[in-house]
């Protein structure tokens, strides 16, 4: 390691805690440490940990930074390092734990309160602090997967059709799709899941008001073209123009007159940016351009407004023209030019947008709707809420009252993929923030790898923020250049390639970002290698062999090396991973294949499914044709036609023998449906996920897998199963099925990860040795359809604009707006695609191999690259490669045989499997669970709080002496006594009669000579006698209400009964009543026994009748 | 008299000894009632006799209500208690008053803010705080919260309320006026901090000449250990292998699992801990509660099967329309009637309404398919369908006491036969109680008000039962307690498994209350405040649990997700152990075990006379496609099980545009009746044609109105452009079939085709038409296993001469016809048609292959070999059947860019 970096001095730099920075860190930069070290720079200067606040792309990234800062910290407890690049470190953390000591932070044992967070945390703690202000009212629960409250929300917009203003908008939407219902309920599902991107404009302006800002925006496109345009002419040339253009103009022949150069006839002076003179530069465009294609004019005739007569106006069109061949970039320009819209709409236009208003404001209402319901949000709206919770940059909420703390310094990761929304929230969190007042904002990101435009990232706000600031806060550039990462050989490849192939100048609408060199850090050596494989006619079986062959040699010759296919789509690796798998090398294939298409997770879903719908026919054919039971075609058959019409969950209690089943399919289906059928016994008793895990074991599922990552796979689909069901039920299998398509099976546990196959989203921020782009020479799937094209782009203060044009009606032309909007978004796509081969190329430490294919197509003699592939953007670097390519590929493909129908695999039959035994553990005796029998379900609850209020009474009675009580007392009572049984719930309009039967129940004790006698104090009288006594299987406790020694030395248990009887006999209703309650009076009478020696008797008094039993009369 | 005790003045006692002195003048406190209940076994493992006296010991919640009871009873008190139910639904009531007054600025979640207010409540009364302090702190929060309170305040006045937060001041009201019996010695067991209310309150009871003591039952500091492991998951794992393993060594051994997020992580720990306990019971069908473990954290009483089921159910009465998925949960419910007669048609039932009926029903269209079947010859139900029935007719319509209610739904759940015939296990059992016990609880909610409607009593039951924690009883005294660490509170343990103890949980973040302003909390101490009140909370535990076992083990997850997780800095000096569970689980250690055969499947036997497929051209195109997926669809009988869609589905639009093509045809026979019935004649007559068809059509799109007049629209537009850009422009013809149904016999196979259209041309020579209503395709009628094989099927019933077979396709995006003629003059304009070849070796190229085909059928080959997987096997439905998935060639990935 060589002692100096050569961006030392920016680095130190970087660390000013007085200052506000962006920082352009390119790959391998070592941007995480500098995060670090800034991080700790501020700690030691703030009053709490809390006022600094990183904030990173994920939770992964705040994790690494976290320990990062806490590892600093802990090296800091203890001597200086040695190494240089620890000794900052080393400084820094002695700083912060100087500070940590003075205010009695205790960091290091509460690493908590470290603010290292994820936006999505940050957002929902703000909104969770401020129940009021974000109007959540209390954190609900944060999904990342809403998917089916969208769809929920968009059937229930749906159901409005035809009622009202919104019914009327929907029609007219539904229209342009031909009237097909479940595209426009998918379209505006989609829309609300990207809400943020039109929610602000569409939520917050009156209508008029919207429209001078859609409008707004597309003057500003028009004119950032229009700037770009005249940037890009030379100052002669455009005179020369003009002046060809008025003359043309008032030449044209009438049927010409419509053209667009006939602008010229009444102007004069130069046009400029504004985008009133859009007409102009058209005209200008007409001009020299064909009408249909991109090119130049060849011929110039009267048509174009220039007779025979003048020829010398034609000759001066004819070298202007010549001169024009050798500027392709005004050429270029002057051709966009044409397709930019008018910079308003039509009214035609605005009323098609207004519906869709209507129905997208009325879309997020029913999804709010269903967020509330469901208690449960997206990350989207969480962001939204927390925006409005900060309240108005102008404005602004005091988060010091809110939070009980400040933020002093804000740290921003990965800011290139900043979205409009975040950028919207830093702009509110440093509202108010002045230059100088020790308030800081650190951004730190790499332009030339934002790849996340599909998660609404737009590079073009770090591009402003560079210029411009972010809100009233300047932000100082510095740029890092030193690569930690690849070798030299690595780097020059990088930087020349790139140096190419990226824009040569900077726009931010359209995410245009030049290059930035990078200067290596590792010296060249001798096994690097960069090497494009060219091939013709995209043969994927060819593409994927010579993958296998390079990955094989790789392994050989580097054997303790890493090595990363990394694919721009999971489609580009159909044929590559059953290739590596039939070639043996073990791979870990990282977030690729999805769950749903294992087939035991196919085996599980169809066992589930059949368990829990005895009509799901194939889902019960497939339980019989999986391995486990493996019924052949032939007896398949004989099962399916033993059921008929029926469910096949019938034959499971069928007769012993099917028709036409084979003796051997007779004993496979034996098998299982005996489990079957006591698995549906037991139904619903249990998780769902556990009774099918149960049944797969008792089937032997997983005897019959043949490697350790199917295991994984069903452990991933028990989980996934455990989390959807509801009460051992699925309201939807689809649902469950859509689950299983988002998951992805787990790397296979046996490889290594010597190989790891991903795409190159994935692998951003990692490194691998060596890394095989394959398919750089396809071309992704569509753009998916939405009901309105829009764009979004920062203007110069950063804030965000937007355009807007609604989908076209089925089969009609296409609009212009739409068009371009299209064509913008097609050109930010390509800038984004150069990016993402940037981030995959610089994965690479060593070796980058990449793969592409081009095509020639007739007419043309060398191959082309297909237009949207990343081969296409890496041509001008790359496509030298391909030049006398034609006998190469005269390699003659080995021809497959046509591959055989699978076979059936399946159990032999007779097997037996393993059954797991219990662990020894000497199980305590256990009473036996018995099934019960229901009973009646409600007998209201006034008996039973009549009967507490007696209870009570007759131990007040007993305890505080029955010479005080009569009759007239209890009836004074009255009040009391309703008052205690109201507040046990009794209801009004039950009151007075159920306070009745109290008084009726105590007044009849106080009379009644038997009642008299149990509540006169006797020796050992007790009220409420609470013992515990030991039982079979622990201990058991219990209550006696009344207990006594009588004259006769007899003891006495007496339980209250406050029911009551009506009709029949009384005798039959008390002995009734005796059966009942005799198990428990003896239980009492037994536990007694282990107290005393003396006669127990026990009995039953029932206040509200006078009426008496005793139980078990001694016979004596 | 502003007196106060704070748990650090008062005198310990050890306590076994405590538990021995103790006497009917004792009473001992605990933090829980868990706590209580151990002490009582505790209490009782000292007993030498048999049964003795039950000792006073009881949760201080308990003690306050029991108090409370006794005041009520003698009349010195009178306010009503209310139950924890009670208060949230007035909070919420509060919340929603509040809201409706808002506009635009509502609550999302206007019950999540009343719970935040009715626990600012208690805090504010548990740490002694004046509410006005809180118009110091000018948010909009605590001017919400103090407008509740106010409220609050108000209503429990007005209606002789009392929220049990006020309690302890009422108490200590009374032993101040010695109005309550006090015991002499009080004892307090497992309070790791006492709230200034509870201070308070026993230094009135000191006063009073209470004596109090605290137990101390701490050991001596473990040698703790630590333990790294994976993740949650593996730290589940190895838990339950350790307790196992020192259960099997020490049978007598109580073992504690403390974890901190065990309300996240139940689910697994149920299983996990099920698994490596009772791994007999891991392929059982019945799932018996563990008596080895017990987790102290119960799961939502909704969320039983039978309650979810019941709920349900009530829900159908109270919305009076559902969606088809929830109706299918209650035909596949075996808690509703006589499922067990009556499933498979309930089954059969649902299955059909997925392919009839609209996304959502209304009750009134359920109970009739229940008894009448939906279409034609459909599953009826009539068990269920009485049931629902007799259920409507018992509804209350009009506002209803609350006990009223709760009656009624009693009866109503009653009549659906809930739960079921099935007799009940003990869960189940406990379930029912329990459900009743909720009954009882809707029947007290009266104070809200006199009259409660239907719905707002089921959405009150429904909330009840997923508030109410339920926990099957019976196993409390298992040797494995795993519980939260506050559960834990004053027991011990002989071993001790702590887990969750990664820095990011331990201490937690601070999680204040959202109302009370953080400065008002912090100011107070009050819990969860700050990260520091965190931090030494966490230490307090942390101690405590190291003192209640001669062996614990701390154990965290190193990673969460993608994310590096580090150990708690209060166990990170401990020594870590490797704890390795030595264990394969079941399902690993059978990996690959079975003995395999493979057998060749590309054939089934050959059709029998009396087992002939019955179908049409989709049979052979089914063949063609995949010969597989022509057995299991037509030899097997299998269907897919639909799922419903709001609007006509493509095969309803079919069918209507079908039946007006048919409707004019009849109409106009010709090409030139075409020609002279003019645009308007057209345009009329096609209206009237669309208007029978939808007069004819008995499908509910599930929409409103307006979407029929779309839908209207659409064909008429449809229709008239087809006829003006295509069929008016054709060579003439006339008419000679309409939806002609043919029967054809090809090698056995009786096939059932129908014509959507024949014209005759002048010369005598026929086309068939078929109509598509679908995105336009080229049609394989070149190869030899023919895609989309009804037209050359129908060639061949056709005795005179075919000339062209066409796909008519209608539909917004396209209009025009695919397919092939013999000659270019047939459809001028569409050179694409004309075939090249010759035209009569064509018409027998197609005959050998569908008689190829057909035999194929016959002889019963039913190989998996679809002609083109990614296309053939899309929407085919049967992968979990065909398991081409398994196949080498099966290997699919998504065309999913990005992410
Ligand atoms: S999924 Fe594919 S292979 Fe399987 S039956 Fe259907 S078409 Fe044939």
């Amino acid at each position: 390691m060589t002692a100096e970096i050569a961006d030392a001095a920016r680095r130190a730099e970087a660390l000013d805690t007085g200052r506000s920075f962006i920082v352009q860190a390119p790959a391998g930069s070592g941007k995480t440490a500098l995060l670090t070290q800034r991080f700790l720079a501020l700690l030691s200067r703030v009053e709490s940990p809390e006022e600094v606040v990183a904030i990173t792309f994920t939770r992964k990234a705040a994790g690494e930074m976290r320990n990062r800062i806490i590892e600093a910290l802990t090296m800091a407890t203890g001597e200086a390092p040695t190494k240089l690049y620890e000794q900052t470190l080393w400084q820094l953390g002695r700083k912060v734990l100087e500070q940590d000591r003075r205010l009695e932070w205790n960091l290091l044992a509460n690493p908590n309160r470290l603010r290292v967070q994820t936006i999505d945390s940050l957002c929902a703690g703000l909104s969770k602090r401020m129940p009021v202000l974000s109007s959540l009212g209390g954190q609900p629960q944060i999904s990342d997967e809403s998917d089916h409250l969208y769809r929920l929300a968009a059937r229930r917009t749906l159901l409005q059709l035809g009622e009202g203003a919104a019914g009327e908008a929907l029609g007219v939407l539904l229209a342009d799709l031909d009237n097909n219902i479940g595209q426009l309920e998918r379209l505006l599902a989609g829309m609300l899941q990207n809400r943020d991107q039109w929610l602000r404009l569409l939520m917050q302006h009156d209508r008029a008001r919207m429209r001078d800002s859609l409008e707004e925006g597309l003057r500003l496109l028009v004119r950032s073209e229009l700037d770009a345009m005249a940037a890009s002419m030379p100052g002669a040339l455009l005179e020369r123009m003009v002046r060809l253009a008025r003359f043309a103009a008032a030449h044209l022949p009438d049927k010409s007159r419509t053209a667009p150069v006939s602008d010229w006839l009444e102007r004069s002076t130069l046009p400029t940016s504004d985008p009133d003179d859009m007409h102009a530069w058209q005209g200008l465009a007409n001009l020299v351009l064909t009408n249909s294609g991109t090119g130049l004019r060849r011929r110039i005739t009267v048509n174009e407004g220039f007779p025979p007569d003048h020829r010398e106006e034609k000759a001066e069109m004819q070298s202007l023209l010549a001169d024009l061949e050798e500027e392709d970039a005004v050429v270029s320009k002057l051709d966009a030019v044409r397709h930019l819209p008018e910079p308003g709409y039509s009214e035609e236009q605005w009323t098609r947008l207004e519906s869709l208003y209507g129905v997208l404001v009325h879309a997020v209402l029913e999804l709010q709707l269903a967020f509330a319901e469901r208690g449960e949000v997206d990350h989207v709206e969480v962001m939204q809420r927390a925006l409005q919770a900060l309240g108005e940059e102008d404005d602004p909420t005091d988060l010091a009252l809110m939070m009980d703390y400040h933020i002093r310094h804000l740290l921003v990761d990965e800011f290139q993929d900043t979205s409009h929304g975040q950028y919207r929230l830093l702009r509110k969190l440093t509202a108010g923030w002045e230059p100088g007042d020790g308030r800081t904002l650190f951004c730190v990101g790499d332009p030339m790898q934002s790849i996340y435009r599909f998660r609404e990232a737009d590079v073009g706000l770090y591009l402003q923020a560079r210029q411009h600031g972010i809100g009233d806060i300047r932000l100082e550039a510095l740029n890092l250049s030193v690569n930690f990462r690849s070798t030299a050989t690595l780097i020059d490849w990088v930087n020349r390639t790139f140096a190419v192939t990226f824009p040569e100048m900077e726009q931010p609408v359209s995410g245009a970002v030049t290059y930035a060199p990078s200067v290596a850090h590792h010296p060249p050596e001798p096994s690097d290698r960069i090497h494009f494989h060219a091939t013709l006619d995209d043969d994927r079986d060819a593409e994927a062999s010579a993958i296998c062959e390079l990955v094989r040699q790789t392994l050989a010759d580097y054997p303790l090396e890493k090595i990363a296919i990394l694919a721009r789509a999971k489609s580009h690796l159909a044929e590559i991973l059953p290739a590596l798998r039939k070639a043996g090398i073990p791979y870990q294939a990282v977030d690729i294949e999805s769950l749903a298409h294992h087939q035991v997770v196919r085996d599980l879903t169809a066992l589930t499914r059949a368990l829990l719908h005895p009509a799901d026919r194939i889902a019960w054919l497939s339980l019989l044709r999986a391995p486990w039971c493996g019924l052949d075609n032939a007896d398949l058959l004989a099962v399916a036609r033993a059921a008929g019409d029926q469910p096949l969950r019938a034959l499971l209690r069928a007769p012993a023998t099917i028709a036409n089943l084979s003796e051997e399919g007779l004993s496979r289906f034996t098998r299982i449906r005996e489990v079957l059928h006591e698995r549906l016994r037991e139904a619903r008793r249990q998780p769902l996920a556990k009774l099918i895990e149960s049944t797969w074991l008792a089937l032997g599922g997983p005897a019959l897998l043949r490697e350790a990552a199917e295991i994984e796979a069903a452990e991933r689909f028990f989980e996934t199963l455990s989390e959807q069901e509801k009460g051992g039920d699925l309201e939807d299998f689809t649902v469950l099925e859509e689950a299983l398509e988002k998951l992805f099976a787990p790397p296979d546990p046996e490889s290594d990860g010597k190989v790891q196959v991903m795409t190159m989203h994935k692998s951003k921020g990692l490194e691998f040795d060596t890394v095989i782009l394959p398919g750089l020479g396809r071309t992704p799937r569509n753009d998916t359809e939405q009901l309105l094209n829009w764009s979004y782009f920062p203007d110069e203060d950063g804030n965000e604009q937007l355009v807007m044009a609604p989908i076209r009606e089925t089969g009609a032309d296409k609009e212009a707006i739409q068009t371009y909007i299209r064509l913008l978004e097609r050109t930010k796509q390509q800038h984004e695609d150069m990016r993402l081969l940037y981030v995959a190329a610089t994965r690479a430490r060593k070796r980058l191999h990449m793969f592409g294919s081009a095509k020639i197509r007739t007419g043309n003699e060398t191959p082309q690259p297909p237009a949207q592939s990343l081969l296409a953007r890496l041509w001008p670097a790359v496509g030298q490669a391909f030049d006398n390519l034609e006998e190469q590929t005269t390699e003659v493909p080995d021809t497959p045989e046509p591959a055989q129908p699978p076979f059936l695999r399946r159990v032999i039959s007779g097997w037996k499997p393993p059954a797991p035994s219990a662990i020894a553990w000497p199980q305590q005796a256990k009473l036996a669970e018995q099934e019960m029998a229901p009973e009646f379900l409600w007998a209201g609850t006034t008996a039973r709080h009549v009967g507490t209020v007696v209870h009570r009474y007759l131990e007040w009675i007993a305890t505080s002496g029955i010479s005080n009580w009569s009759a007239e007392r209890v009836t004074d009572y009255r009040n009391r006594i309703a008052s205690a049984l109201q507040a046990l719930g009794v209801t009004q309009h039950l009151l007075p009669d159920a306070t009745d039967k109290v008084i009726l129940g105590l007044s009849n004790s106080l009379e009644d000579s038997r009642g008299r006698w149990i509540l006169t104090d006797h020796d050992g009288a007790r009220c409420e006698y609470a013992l515990t006594a030991r039982a079979p299987g622990g201990i058991r406790r219990m209550v006696i209400d009344r207990t006594f020694i009588d004259e006769d030395e007899t003891r006495w248990i007496i339980d209250y009964k406050t029911g009551s009887h009506e009709g029949g006999s009384l005798d039959g209703f008390l002995a009734q009543e005796a059966e009942r309650y005799s198990a428990q009076l003896d239980a009492y009478r037994d536990a007694l026994r282990q107290l005393e020696e003396r006669e127990i008797r026990i009995a039953l008094y029932f206040p509200l009748m006078k009426a008496w039993k005793e139980l078990d009369i001694p016979s004596a | 008299m502003e007196s106060t005790i704070t748990a650090a003045e008062l005198e310990t006692v050890a306590l076994d000894d405590m538990l021995a002195r103790l006497d009917e003048q004792a009473l001992v406190l605990t933090v829980n009632k868990r706590l209580a209940a151990w002490l009582h076994r505790r209490h009782a493992d000292l007993q030498a006799a048999d049964v003795w006296e039950t000792p006073h010991i009881l949760a201080w919640n308990g003690w306050l209500l029991s108090l409370h009871d006794q005041l009520l009873t003698t009349g010195r008190e009178t306010a009503r208690l209310l139950t924890n139910h009670q208060e949230s639904l007035i909070w919420e009531k509060i919340a929603d008053g509040w809201n409706h007054a808002q506009g635009r600025e509502a609550l999302l979640r206007p019950a999540a803010a009343a719970a935040a207010a009715a626990d600012a409540w208690k805090l504010l009364h548990g740490w002694r705080i004046d509410p006005r302090e809180l118009t110091s702190y000018p948010s909009p929060e605590s001017r919400l919260l103090a407008n509740w309170f106010d409220e609050f305040k108000l209503l429990c006045a007005q209606n002789g309320w009392l929220s049990a937060a006020e309690l302890p001041a009422l108490i200590l009201k009374n032993i101040d006026e010695q109005a309550v019996p006090l015991p002499l010695n009080l004892f307090l067991a497992g309070f790791d901090e006492l709230t200034p209310g509870q201070e308070h309150l026993l230094a009135h009871m000191a006063a009073a000449g209470c004596r109090i003591a605290q137990i101390d039952n701490a050991r001596p500091e473990a040698a703790a250990t630590r333990c790294c492991c994976h993740d949650n998951r593996d730290e589940i794992r190895r838990a339950a292998y350790w307790a196992r393993d020192r259960l099997q060594a020490n049978p007598q051994y109580r073992i504690g699992i403390v974890i901190p997020q065990l309300a996240r992580l139940r689910k697994d720990v149920e299983r996990h801990f099920h698994a490596a306990l009772h791994p007999e019971a891991l392929t059982a069908a019945s799932h018996s509660v563990s008596d080895i473990f017990n987790i102290s954290l119960g799961t939502p009483l909704a969320d039983e099967p039978m309650v979810q089921d019941a709920l349900l159910f009530l829900d159908l009465l109270r919305s009076q329309k559902m969606s088809l998925g929830q109706i299918g949960q209650l035909l596949r419910s075996r808690f509703l009637g006589d499922y067990e007669t009556e499933w498979a048609c309930r089954s059969l039932l649902d299955r059909r309404l997925r392919e009839t009926e609209p996304p959502e029903m209304t009750t009134g269209r359920l109970l009739q398919v229940l008894s009448t079947g939906a279409g034609s010859n459909a599953a009826r139900c009539p068990d269920l369908g009485k049931r629902l029935e007799k259920t409507i007719s018992l509804q209350h319509q009009k506002e209803h006491a609350p006990e009223d209610r709760a009656a009624e739904i009693a009866a109503l759940l009653e009549t659906a036969g809930w739960p079921g015939k099935r007799s009940l296990d003990s869960r189940e059992y406990q379930c029912r109680q329990h459900l009743i016990g909720l009954l009882e609880d809707l029947a007290h909610l009266d104070p809200i008000g006199k009259g409660m409607s239907f719905s707002d009593a089921v959405l009150h039951l429904r909330k009840l039962a997923r508030q109410t924690l339920f926990q099957p009883q019976g196993n409390s005294d298992a040797p494995i307690q795993i519980s939260g660490p506050l559960e834990a509170a004053g027991q011990d343990f002989d071993a001790l498994w702590v887990m969750n103890m990664d820095d990011d949980n331990w201490p937690s973040r601070a999680d204040p209350n959202p109302l009370l302003p953080p400065g008002l909390q912090r100011a107070h101490g009050l819990p969860h405040t700050s990260g520091e009140r965190e931090m030494l909370y966490a230490a307090t535990l942390t101690q405590r649990m190291l003192q209640s076992a001669p062996e614990v083990i701390f154990s965290f997850p190193a990673m969460d997700g993608e994310r590096e997780l580090r150990p708690s800095p209060l166990i990170s000096h401990y020594p870590l152990i490797e704890q390795e569970t030595g264990e394969t689980d079941f399902a690993r250690s059978m990996l690959g075990s079975a003995p395999v055969e493979t057998v060749n499947c590309n054939t089934a036997p050959p059709v029998t006379s009396d087992d002939i497929p019955r179908g049409g051209s989709g049979l052979i195109s089914d063949q063609a496609a995949c010969p597989f997926r022509a057995f299991a669809n037509y030899r097997l009988g299998t269907r897919k099980l639909e799922e419903a869609e709001l609007g006509f589905d493509a095969r309803v639009r079919g069918t209507l545009m079908h039946r007006c093509l048919e409707l004019f045809w009849n109409e106009v026979r010709s090409s030139d009746e075409l020609a002279s019935l003019g645009e308007e004649g057209r345009h009329t007559l096609v209206s009237e044609c669309i208007d029978q068809a939808f007069g004819e059509n008995r499908r509910d799109p599930g929409l409103e109105q307006g979407y029929l007049e779309l839908e209207r629209s659409r064909l008429q537009r449809l229709l008239t452009r087809w006829l003006e850009t295509i069929e008016l422009q054709r060579a003439p013809f006339t008419v000679a079939g309409l939806e002609e149904d043919i029967e054809l016999e090809l090698e056995g196979l009786e096939l059932k085709l129908r014509a959507d259209r024949i014209d005759t041309l002048e010369d005598g020579r026929q086309i068939v038409i078929d109509y598509k209503s679908g995105r336009p395709f080229t049609p394989d009628w070149e190869s030899e296993r023919l895609g989309e094989p009804q037209l050359p099927l129908y060639t061949l019933s056709n005795n005179r001469q075919t000339a062209g077979a066409l796909l008519a396709f209608i539909n917004g995006r396209e209009t025009r016809f695919s397919g092939l003629v013999e000659e270019k003059s047939l459809v001028p304009g569409n050179n694409s048609l004309l075939y090249k070849g010759d035209w009569d070796a064509l018409l027998t190229q197609w005959k050998t292959s569908l008689h190829a085909l057909a035999a194929e059928v016959m002889q019963g080959y039913a190989a998996i070999d679809p002609v083109d997987p990614a296309r053939s096997c899309r929407y085919c439905g049967l992968q979990s059947l065909c398991r081409i998935d398994e196949s080498e060639s099966g290997f699919q990935l998504e065309e999913n860019d990005d992410s």
